[in-house]
């Protein structure tokens, strides 16, 4: 349906995912040579001749198949996994690029850290990075047990309540990663996407720049759409930097135009949608906590639509 | 205004050869029809060596029908028609009123172009209807000569008045051993026949695909306000509900039920329809055509 979406699991856009794929594929192919190696002893188990029978049945076949066998393999891998994938959880230096990213019911709270880990962009649903190095995500939840998952820069990490989980991704390429909430969290669960979008170093260093300066900025008069915003109430959850709208309780608004999706990686975000969105969420993801909004005419909805078009 | 056409071509085939013949019929008069609809409606029967042989088409958008409405000109049905068939002893049957025939030479370098009669002068077809120029002139399509049929009863009792047109040429046309055949077929054709209804006529979307038109919609996202049959997920409650459109009379309650103007409507709603609280929608022509054939085909079900 979108680019990056669904994505595929085992094909890797990065080095972490990179280390968790090469792993898999070693799983994968051991378990295959075990596989064989136990049906073929069941075979003859079956319809062996007797003297096979009775040498598979004894006491060394036991003590070498099924201890000394499954010890040394087992050992070996569980050393090679862990240095392979060290890199995963080494310590983290304290100047990478730093996002907290919060798991809220069912949507994600998206704040760009700066070096003194302080929340300067907010953002939700989806997160812009550059290529070529880490970045550390502090992953923390507001409500329930989420878990953050995107497949093809890293495994999965759990959103728990009270705790920060520290996980990093890196992604080598510029591209749009898909991701989802893997662990369930209430019945919108399987409604609650995230994107990725990693770009050139310059062109993010010039994005985050631009943002940076939009959030010092009152924006341009947004007219009877902005009034309208702030007078039906959208203003009490959702927060557009700038603005009268400050609510904190919906994903914050200020670049909701350029976001590829809405409703949390769920939708394509046309005006269309975005009116469809507004009238009447629930039909669309029931129980989230934004009500239908079915007061608004059709030309307050339009307007509706159009000034959030306008927030970039 | 509206005339019946009946018109007969004959060729020469020289053996062996399988030259084509496009067959221009340049239609202007059908109204909520398009033309590769008519080419589906067109029965014929042509002889080849002996033995009867299907028609073949091939429709070609020559030129839009331009129809005008609220001020918008509307993509429109194609309106110019194109078959090649297999050019020998050929006669057909056209239900509907049409402006001219043109015959063209064969395209293939080799063919020697066969002898093509056009009977123009027994089917009284050039002289009774409006010339080309005139039946382009846009004043003259914005009233449509015969009027939008509306409603399924309307289209079953024209298909029927259709059919019988049919039968009777084509008992007057068909050799005997063919009703032999068609015997022999009429259990099958009964069985299948039970099977589904034909597809509405008015309805008919040339060259636009269902599948791609429901991939186009699951694409741009038309389910965030629409429940649309056979889209699982989401199910909108914002506009109405598009199952039963085939059977709706009108667009939004305002627009002729029409396949161009379903087409356009969704392609750009506020154009058509000001103070309407759908948008203009990211999808190209082809894009709205085919989300319109996608909504005709479950809509009738």
């Amino acid at each position: 349906m979108f680019e990056g979406w669904p994505p595929p699991i085992l094909d890797p856009a990065g080095p972490y995912a990179g280390s968790i794929a090469t792993l898999s594929w070693i799983l994968f192919a051991m378990a295959a040579v075990v596989m064989i190696v136990v049906l073929g002893a069941l075979y003859l188990a079956l319809f062996g001749r007797r003297t096979i029978q009775s040498k598979l049945g004894g006491k060394t076949v036991i003590w070498l198949g099924g201890v000394a066998f499954p010890a040394v393999v087992l050992t070996i891998l569980l050393v090679y996994g862990l240095s392979l994938t060290r890199h995963l959880s080494s310590p983290v230096n304290g100047n990478e690029l730093r996002v907290r990213i919060t798991g809220e019911m069912w949507w994600w709270r998206v704040a760009y850290l700066d070096q003194r880990g302080r929340e300067v962009i907010q953002d939700a649903n989806e997160l812009h990075i550059p290529t070529g190095r880490p970045i550390v995500l502090e992953l923390e939840s507001a409500d329930v047990i989420h878990s953050f998952w995107v497949p093809r820069l890293s495994g999965k990490l759990d959103m728990i309540p009270g705790r920060r989980n520290l996980m990093r991704i890196q992604a080598d390429a510029p591209g749009i990663f898909g991701g989802q909430c893997a662990e369930f969290c209430g019945g919108a669960h399987a409604l609650m996407g995230f994107t990725v979008i990693a770009h050139e170093p310059a062109r993010f260093a010039r994005l985050i720049e631009a943002r940076r300066k939009r959030e010092r900025e009152a924006p341009a008069d947004g007219g009877t759409g902005a009034q309208l915003f702030e007078t039906a109430g959208c203003a009490a959850c959702h927060r557009i930097a700038g603005t009268g709208a400050n609510g904190l309780a919906g994903p914050d608004l200020t670049y909701v135009a350029t976001r590829r999706t809405l409703g949390a990686g769920i939708l394509p975000n046309n005006r269309g949608t975005m009116i469809g969105w507004i009238g009447n969420s629930q039909a669309i993801k029931l129980n989230n906590k934004m009500p239908p909004y079915t007061v608004l005419s059709a030309e307050q909805l339009t307007e509706l639509a159009v000034y959030l078009e306008s927030q970039k | 205004m509206l005339a019946e056409v009946s018109g007969r071509l004959a060729c020469e085939g020289r053996i062996g050869r399988t030259d084509s013949l496009p067959l221009f019929a340049v239609t202007g008069g059908a109204g909520d029809k398009s033309a590769c609809g008519i080419a589906n409606m067109i029965e014929g029967v042509s002889q080849v060596r002996g033995r009867g042989a299907s028609l073949e088409r091939q429709c070609g958008i020559m030129e839009g029908h331009r129809f005008a409405l609220a001020g918008i000109e509307l993509a429109g049905n194609p309106a110019h028609l194109r078959m090649v068939s297999t050019a020998v002893g050929k006669s057909f049957h056209l239900p509907f009123e049409i402006s001219r025939i043109e015959s063209r030479q064969a395209r293939r370098a080799s063919a020697v172009s066969p002898a093509v009669e056009p009977m123009a002068d027994e089917a009284g077809v050039v002289r009774s209807c409006p010339g080309a120029a005139e039946r382009d002139d846009p004043a003259i399509l914005g009233e449509p000569v015969k009027r939008p049929r509306l409603g399924h009863g309307a289209a079953t009792e024209q298909r029927r008045a259709d059919k019988k047109d049919v039968d009777a040429h084509r008992s007057a046309t068909v050799k005997r051993g063919r009703m032999f055949r068609f015997l022999a077929l009429a259990p099958l054709l009964l069985v299948v026949g039970a099977c589904k209804p034909p597809p509405d006529q008015r309805y008919f979307m040339p060259m636009a695909s269902a599948a791609q038109g429901k991939a186009a919609i699951e694409r741009v996202g038309c389910g965030s306000c629409h429940t649309i049959q056979g889209i699982y997920w989401p199910q909108g409650k914002v506009g109405p509900k598009l199952d039963g459109l085939a059977n709706r009379a009108l667009i939004a309650g305002r627009l002729p039920n029409r396949p161009d103007v379903l087409a356009s409507y969704i392609r750009n709603a506020p154009a058509l329809l000001p103070g309407s609280s759908m948008p203009a929608m990211p999808v190209s022509e082809t894009e709205a055509r085919d989300i319109a054939a996608y909504l005709y085909q479950e809509g009738e079900h």
